[in-house]
């Protein structure tokens, strides 16, 4: 093993391997303190509230929402995109990290994974819910039916995009229990509880650490972390083609793939930053993921910050290169002027301009900077979706089909319930599951600590 | 074509509809399996189970799937003309007292479904109007009176009868004076029926009364010629038309007459010589003013001062007499030189109601020659007859109890009478009233006895629109409620046993069949029913003289524009005088030039709204009792608001009760004639507003060649001018994968936008014939409007006097569509015959394709439309649902829909050639739009053949597709507008 | 049947490590050890290998096999369709789909594999050996059910003397490898 001397221990205090599990074993052993039903009951509500204004779609119809014959797409694809973009943080984290040997990563890649599987299920709600005839979904497999067998439009982007939201969500998942199960056997050799027992050894599937699980355990979780690699590029790209592939001006572009990915990582790490700031606060786990952490993601962070702007003015740059009129349009009297400047020009002061105060060690240092800032990258992402969806949608090719959208309090309903959902989701994580994977902690306890000189 | 009609007898004994007179199709013949295998063969144990089995199946299928139960009557004797998914065409005449047309009754199971145009009839050429296209749905509508009553209780036929000879008899012997009070009449044997009947009192007087009044031009012409008549303009030989406020293709006397001519003249094809132009002088941007070549803007109060000056200018060319009055704030002459270049090939008309005026155009008209070719006082318009001076005379004889008996039928002067007040008093006074009317309005149920008397489409009725031109209306359905003709009420209080069919044949008997070459009157008879129409010639050969001192008839000038605003008060295009206003289709029809429904607004001038800080929707006070939304309308005269009539029903049905604001009470009388307009002080803006149902908010065309065009000109030069970006697309376009070979047949429309006045008529044509259900303003307002075509309207950039486009817009169906490449489920795809079919079952929603149809003619059902109490109109009531054409599905919640090409209708033909072993006719599928289009613009066809009208035009060196640069192929073409570039200097 | 195991247990990586080399240089044959984390010189020394890798590779031919054969068949072969002038068998759109399913493919087949090998399922309880195994002390198990009846007493003594925090016999109920 190699020694670090310019970066200092990835877990501070010395830790013996007993501490670490009792440590970060500690919050689901201990009953939560108020904060944690508060903040239960909060998303909990606003779960509600979503569950609500689905209830109203599905009986009434998408005519409650702010759609209409131009803006097909309003809200809904905008926070679908937006979802799955930060549901890239967990995957890109553990994959690419764990590709790179980023040892860093073991204290953040739980948590970051864990985010992934709830921010994915929240996206994967709007296409479902987009669907004029819900009742028929199943139409989308391609099974031998009786109808024919009429298959699926394998050209479509859209069932691409549908394989690959099932194909991520199926396998970030698995990536995730398969990481989870060493640390669900500690815990069902830890507690004394007969009930927790039984439980973590049912899904703990009969761990027990012996030589023959390690090594196939390695192996796998070296398969999966290099072909999810590949669907982590891959998802996003495919997102992207529901625009890329469509004629729209604005739409109709090949930077989109990249763009998208490197955008999906950005609010995706922006998120996990905005998470561990918040559990490393609130579970005194600093010793753990230590202010280097965070450095390291604010880094991160303005490099991509910096490709984004590019890609903007690349985009800006090939529509009047191009000298196609549409696009010309869209970019400048549409989103740079006209009525969408608002969403433009925030997007481009949340996403380029802010993020650029990360160059300052003291910002990159304080929770605070961190979190504010990492919030403030989130809103630029959804204002960047909001921008592609609509802008191009509302006014194309005919100046008579041109409309302006709003959305209507349905829209909003259903946008907040998932935010409810994926909230309820993270703390009963922070509940039930070790936030960090311990086994990794251990493997990982000694570098760079006294213990190795 | 079609075979002769049926004894009424047999007609009335058997279900509705029935008589064959028919297109003949193809027999197509549903062989029903269990009958064949259990009753012809004896009942097996194999059949029984066989039986046993389907019924067990389609009750678990019945049981598991939500369809509402159907209750259906079957017939007891079929028919023998009704073969079940045949439909029957019956030819008949539209006339409501205020519109005409030649039409044929598309009816399936006796239910009449289409209303498509009888080529037979040369009345209306080509097309209808989108008011005789929707005629069809006001037949089932539910508002619609339904029994007779007596003070709005309910009574038999018989004892009402009883009652009403009475009070007649009575009335008579005391000397009292009887009134019949009638719309417009053009049916002859109607005529000698009212005659008789009179005869038959000591004091009786018919009273024909219009809404939309003409009789300035009567009485000016029985001033001028001696003969009381509204002459029939041909458009179609005139070289230069000088219209006045006159909206000839939107609504002014019969716009579906002169459309036909007109738009034969405005295609570029025969050259210089061959276009019509056309200057419009008016206040609003009317329908006529968007197609001219050359638009002024004049006050109404203008008009005089602008014709007497005209008449001035020519009669000083001419040699003619002058008369004393102002001159026109501009110089005429240059007009005046153009009218008397075209000498005898010229029309000028106006569309105000005085006399003074109508006798100063006579004059001009007089002095270029024009009653000859292009203006004709023999075969003159009978379309409307009311006398405004009688009416007036008539309600002040109300008022004073002079009156003792009023029949009413088909009028509404409750809502339509400026003073409604006054009449409804009079009604009151009068002791025995009868109102016969088919629709529920404000009059119904005002009269002491409610004769409701059939719909057009269940009655016998004649017309002569245009002497020796005669049309036979023939009932299609039998009536729906317990109503009688207007006629047969009359012949049965005239105490006749002959009923109005036999009296209608007697007529004809006496009156036409000596003019026939038929020998046998039977087979004159059946002939004429079938065809719809009869023609004979009574040409006297005299011509009329211009009565030389009708000039100094005319009245002294008043400058009418006191006040700073002039408001002009007129029809609109929708939904006429306001009599069909209870029709959801025309209600949600937008106006064509607005492009905005659901209610009347007040259009003002931008500079106007500018100076007073008004914007669209806001509320405008503009008189006491009169706050309406504001509209800025491009090309609006300043100083000027212009309103449309027809709206502001107060008991109308459903659909109009309570909408917009009721403009008939703010017309006037002024020298004997109805006046539609009054000054006004500078309106108010109130600060409120309203949302307006807008289906186009953008009136640009940011300078893409969507709609291209040329001056004449330059198209006499080079014909291709205005289109050279096709050339250079079809020279430089490559494509990835080989394009798809269409062997067979390639179907194509094309669309001259030279031709197209934008009339909307193939919007409803379209609505009628696919089942598009009807949305209602807020969705409108939400532009979620159903309409598969609609027509984009845009202007040039100069907003105080713009150029007007037209472009009818529905699905391109493209060959490479971007719709289909992205549906997932393959809702939407290409058949090999070209056309972009949607399947509806296969239909997600996901709603992909209609983001990625770069033309955005795609609809999708945000909300179930069909039995929902949410939208309450004919999709969801019982009686309305008559209307659906069975074959074409009716969309469920949550599909994507849009236009097929009419695809059952190329089907149907398609069948019947195969049939009848015969290629098919290039022409003989015609879809729903083209075939309500009065112009003449839409064409369809294979494109395969190289003979076809269709292949000629997308060969057209004028043909361009509509956004071509993406490389989607449509198999729709345009083409290229031209204009006539002979504009006035001044 | 109940079988008899000498187990060492270690707090100390480096201490367990070379136990387990003098335990092989005895020729004592060790039945498992069970670590809390991964520690890479045990798979050397007891020389453990994985075929997952291959296995997964042969998934991952027939995901892309199978797919395109399957993507052929629907749009070529079973029910042709014109989308928007596009050849019935327009690869380069099938591209996408192939790759997405041969990584799902791979997936699930590996994880069910490595289920299925090490013995891995919902409800599964492997013989634990001693619970602290999951926490932070190394064991070394040794089988003492063989015809040497000294093998205990050695593998006991050489664990010890490298350092064991302790060494136990314990019994266990049909034990599976």
């Amino acid at each position: 093993m190699y020694k670090r001397k310019i970066r200092g221990p990835l877990i501070e205090g010395n830790k013996t391997l007993g501490q670490i599990t009792k440590e970060i074993a500690a919050p689901m052993e201990v009953t939560p303190g108020l904060w944690w039903y508060i903040a239960f009951f909060i998303s909990s509500v606003a779960a509600v509230f979503g569950g609500y204004a689905i209830f109203i779609t599905v009986n009434k119809g998408i005519g409650t929402w702010g759609v209409n014959n131009s803006v097909a797409w309003g809200w809904e694809i905008v926070n679908f995109v937006w979802w799955i973009g930060i549901g890239h943080a967990g995957t890109a984290f553990s994959i690419f990290l764990l590709i790179l040997r980023q040892k860093w990563r073991t204290s953040i890649n739980r948590a970051a994974e864990a985010m992934t599987v709830f921010a994915v299920m929240s996206a994967a709600l709007f296409p479902a819910l987009h669907m004029g005839r819900i009742w028929n979904v199943f139409y989308i497999f391609p099974y031998p039916n009786t109808r024919g067998p009429l298959w699926v439009n394998f050209n479509s982007p859209l069932f691409w995009d549908f394989s690959a939201i099932t194909a991520y969500l199926l396998i970030s998942a698995s990536f995730w229990y398969l990481g989870m199960l060493p640390d669900l056997g500690t815990i069902r050799d830890r507690t004394t509880s007969k009930i927790k027992k039984a439980v973590y050894g049912l899904f703990s599937m009969g761990w027990t650490g012996s030589s023959r699980q390690w090594i196939r355990f390695e192996s796998l979780s070296f398969i999966l972390g290099g072909i999810a690699a590949v669907l982590v590029v891959s998802v996003h790209s495919i997102v992207s083609t529901d625009f890329a592939v469509g004629v729209e001006p604005g739409w109709h572009t090949t930077i989109f793939p990249p763009f998208f990915v490197v955008g999906a990582i950005f609010s995706g790490f922006a998120m996990v930053m905005t998470l561990m700031v918040l559990i490393r606060k609130i579970y005194k786990l600093t010793d753990y993921v230590t202010d280097n952490h965070m450095d390291a993601i604010a880094r991160i962070l303005i490099f991509i910050s910096l490709i984004m702007a590019t890609a903007y003015v690349t985009e800006l740059f090939i529509s009047w290169y191009s000298g196609n009129k549409y696009d010309m349009f869209t970019m400048f009297r549409n989103r740079v002027t006209g009525d969408y400047t608002m969403q433009f020009w925030g997007m481009i002061v949340c996403n380029a301009i802010i993020p650029q105060l990360f160059w300052f060690r003291k910002i990159r240092r304080n929770w605070i900077g961190l979190l504010s800032i990492s919030l403030v990258i989130n809103l630029g992402m959804w204002l960047e979706r909001y921008n592609i969806v609509i802008t191009s949608l509302s006014k194309d090719f005919l100046p008579s089909n041109w409309v302006s959208y709003s959305p209507t309090i349905i829209d909003i309903g259903v946008f907040v319930g998932t935010i409810g959902l994926f909230g309820a989701g993270v703390l009963l994580f922070m509940r039930y599951i070790p936030m960090m994977a311990i086994s990794e902690l251990k493997s990982v306890a000694n570098i760079g600590t006294k213990k190795e000189d | 074509m079609k075979k002769n009609g049926k004894d009424p007898k047999e007609l009335k004994s058997i279900p509705a509809g029935q008589n064959e007179n028919r297109v003949e199709e193809n027999n197509i013949q549903f062989p029903d399996i269990t009958e064949r295998d259990i009753i012809k063969r004896g009942t097996s144990r194999r059949d029984f189970l066989k039986v046993l089995g389907f019924s067990f199946g389609s009750a678990a299928i019945m049981a598991s799937c939500k369809r509402p139960v159907q209750k259906a009557l079957p017939y007891v004797i079929q028919p023998p003309e009704v073969t079940p998914g045949k439909a029957s065409y019956y030819a008949t005449g539209y006339y409501d007292g205020h519109e005409y047309s030649g039409i044929l009754v598309k009816t399936r199971d006796g239910r009449p479904i289409k209303i498509e145009v009888n080529a037979l009839s040369s009345f209306n050429g080509e097309g209808t109007t989108a008011r005789v296209q929707a005629s069809v749905l006001s037949l089932y509508d539910d508002a619609r009176l339904k029994y007779p009553a007596v003070l709005n209780k309910k009574q038999s036929w018989t004892s009402i009868d009883e009652q009403i000879i009475g009070e007649l008899g009575k009335i008579n012997s005391e000397g009292g004076e009887i009134i019949l009070l009638t719309s417009s009449i053009i049916s002859p044997s109607t005529v000698r029926l009212i005659n008789e009947f009179g005869a038959g009192f000591k004091k009786f007087r018919w009273i024909q009364y219009d809404a939309i009044s003409y009789s300035a031009i009567l009485e000016a012409n029985s001033i001028c010629f001696g003969k009381a008549v509204i002459p029939d303009y041909h458009f179609e030989n005139a070289s230069l038309v000088v219209s006045i406020n006159a909206d000839f293709l939107g609504t002014w006397l019969a716009p579906v007459h002169f459309i036909p001519g007109y738009a034969s003249r405005r295609k570029p094809d025969n050259g210089e010589k061959g276009m019509l132009r056309h200057i419009q002088f008016e206040s609003g941007m009317t329908l006529t003013g968007a197609n001219a070549d050359s638009r002024k803007k004049i006050k109404p109060s203008e008009e005089r001062i602008l014709l007497t000056d005209l008449y001035n200018k020519i009669a000083e060319k001419t040699g003619a007499a002058k008369i004393n009055g102002l001159t026109f704030r501009e110089d005429l002459s240059e007009l005046a030189d153009n009218l008397i270049e075209s000498k005898g090939r010229s029309i000028v008309v106006s569309g105000t109601n005085n006399v003074s005026i109508q006798i100063l155009v006579n004059s001009i008209n007089s002095l270029l020659g024009n009653y000859s070719k292009c203006i004709d006082l023999e075969q003159n318009l009978k379309i409307a007859s009311g006398n405004d001076r009688k009416m007036e005379e008539l309600v002040n004889d109300l008022g004073s109890g002079k009156v003792k008996a009023l029949l009413m039928y088909n009028v509404n002067p409750v809502y339509d009478y400026p003073d409604s007040k006054k009449i409804l008093a009079g009604i009151k006074n009068a002791g025995m009233t009868v109102n016969m009317s088919s629709i529920l309005n404000e009059t119904a149920g005002k009269a002491k006895y409610e004769c409701p008397v059939n719909h057009y489409l269940e009655s016998w009725d004649d017309g002569e629109i245009i002497p020796g031109q005669l049309s036979l209306s023939q009932p299609c359905i039998n009536p729906i409620f317990d109503t009688r003709s207007f006629q047969d009420s009359l012949l049965t209080w005239s105490g006749s046993k002959i009923n109005y069919y036999n009296y209608i044949k007697n007529h004809w008997e006496k009156e036409y069949f000596p003019h026939s070459d038929k020998k046998d009157f039977r087979v004159f008879w059946n002939e004429s029913l079938g065809n719809g129409v009869f023609r004979y010639s009574l040409l006297s050969g005299k011509t009329l003289s211009f009565n030389k001192d009708a000039l100094s008839s005319i009245s002294t000038y008043k400058d009418g524009s006191t006040g700073d605003f002039e408001v002009v008060i007129s029809e609109s295009v929708s939904l006429g005088t306001g009599m069909h206003a209870n029709n959801p289709w025309l209600m949600e029809l937008p106006d064509p030039v607005s492009k905005q429904c659901w209610e009347n607004v007040a259009a003002i001038s931008v500079s106007d709204a500018e100076k007073r800080a008004i914007k669209s929707g806001d509320l405008i006070k503009i008189a006491e009792g009169l706050i309406l939304p504001a509209f800025i309308q491009p090309g609006q005269a300043d100083g000027t608001l212009s309103i449309a009539l027809g709206y502001g029903h107060t008991n109308s049905g459903p659909v109009c009760t309570n909408v917009g604001v009721n403009l008939y009470s703010f017309t006037g009388m002024n020298e004997g004639t109805r006046v539609y307009g009054f000054a006004c002080g500078k309106p108010e803006n109130t600060h409120k507003k309203s949302k307006l149902a807008l289906t186009q908010e953008h009136y640009s065309m940011e300078g893409r060649e969507i709609v291209r065009e040329t001056f004449l000109s330059e198209y006499i030069k080079d014909p291709s001018s205005g289109n050279e970006f096709h050339k250079e697309f079809e020279s430089t376009h490559k494509t990835l994968y080989p394009e798809v070979k269409y062997d067979g047949f390639h179907w194509g429309l094309a669309i001259d936008l030279s031709a197209c006045v934008g009339c909307n008529s193939c919007v409803i044509a379209c609505q009628a014939e696919n089942n598009i259900p009807v949305v209602g303003k807020d969705q409108v307002t939400r532009r979620r409007i159903m309409h598969w075509i609609k027509i984009d309207r845009y202007y040039s950039e100069d907003l105080s006097e713009p150029e007007v486009y037209f472009q009818p817009l529905a699905c391109q169906h493209c060959d490479n569509a971007p719709c289909e490449n992205v549906c997932p489920v393959s809702a939407t795809t290409h058949s090999s015959e070209g056309l972009n079919q949607m399947t509806y079952n296969r239909c997600l929603g996901t709603k992909y394709c209609i983001n990625n149809c770069p033309y955005k003619v795609r609809r999708f059902n945000w909300y179930r439309y069909t039995n929902n109490k949410a939208f309450d109109f004919n999709t969801t009531s019982d009686l309305g649902k008559m209307v659906l054409n069975p074959d074409v599905t009716v969309r469920e919640r949550g599909v994507v829909e849009k236009c097929s090409f009419c695809v059952q209708r190329i089907q149907e033909k398609k069948l019947q050639a195969k049939l009848e072993n015969r290629v098919l006719k290039d022409n003989e599928i015609k879809t729903a739009c083209m075939q309500a289009c009065p112009a003449g613009a839409i064409v369809f066809g294979n494109l395969n053949d190289k003979e076809s009208k269709v292949s000629g035009l997308f060969r057209d060196p004028r043909c361009y597709h509509l956004l071509e640069e993406l490389h989607t192929l449509p198999n729709t073409g345009y083409l290229t507008k031209v204009r006539n570039d002979k504009k006035l200097k001044t | 049947m109940t079988r008899t195991f000498k187990i060492g247990i270690f707090d100390d990586e480096m201490k367990f490590i070379s136990s387990i080399r003098s335990l092989q240089e005895q020729k004592l044959q060790i039945f498992d050890v069970f670590t809390p984390y991964p520690v890479h010189e045990v798979f050397h020394l007891l020389k453990r290998k994985s075929k997952l890798p291959t296995a997964a590779y042969f998934f991952g031919l027939f995901g892309i096999v199978g797919t395109l054969a399957f993507l052929y068949y629907t749009s070529v072969i079973s029910w042709p369709l014109n989308y928007g002038g596009k050849p019935f068998n327009s690869f380069p759109s099938f591209i996408v789909v192939t790759i997405v399913v041969t990584i799902l493919t791979v997936t699930l087949a590996s994880l069910a594999l490595f289920s299925a090998r090490s013995k891995l399922f919902p409800g599964r309880d492997n013989t634990i050996f001693d619970l602290r195994a999951t926490d932070d002390k190394f064991v070394i198990v040794v089988d003492t059910n063989v015809k040497d009846t000294t093998v205990g007493e050695k593998a006991g003594g050489i664990m010890e003397e490298q350092g064991a925090i302790e060494v136990v016999d314990k019994e266990f109920e049909n034990v599976e490898v």
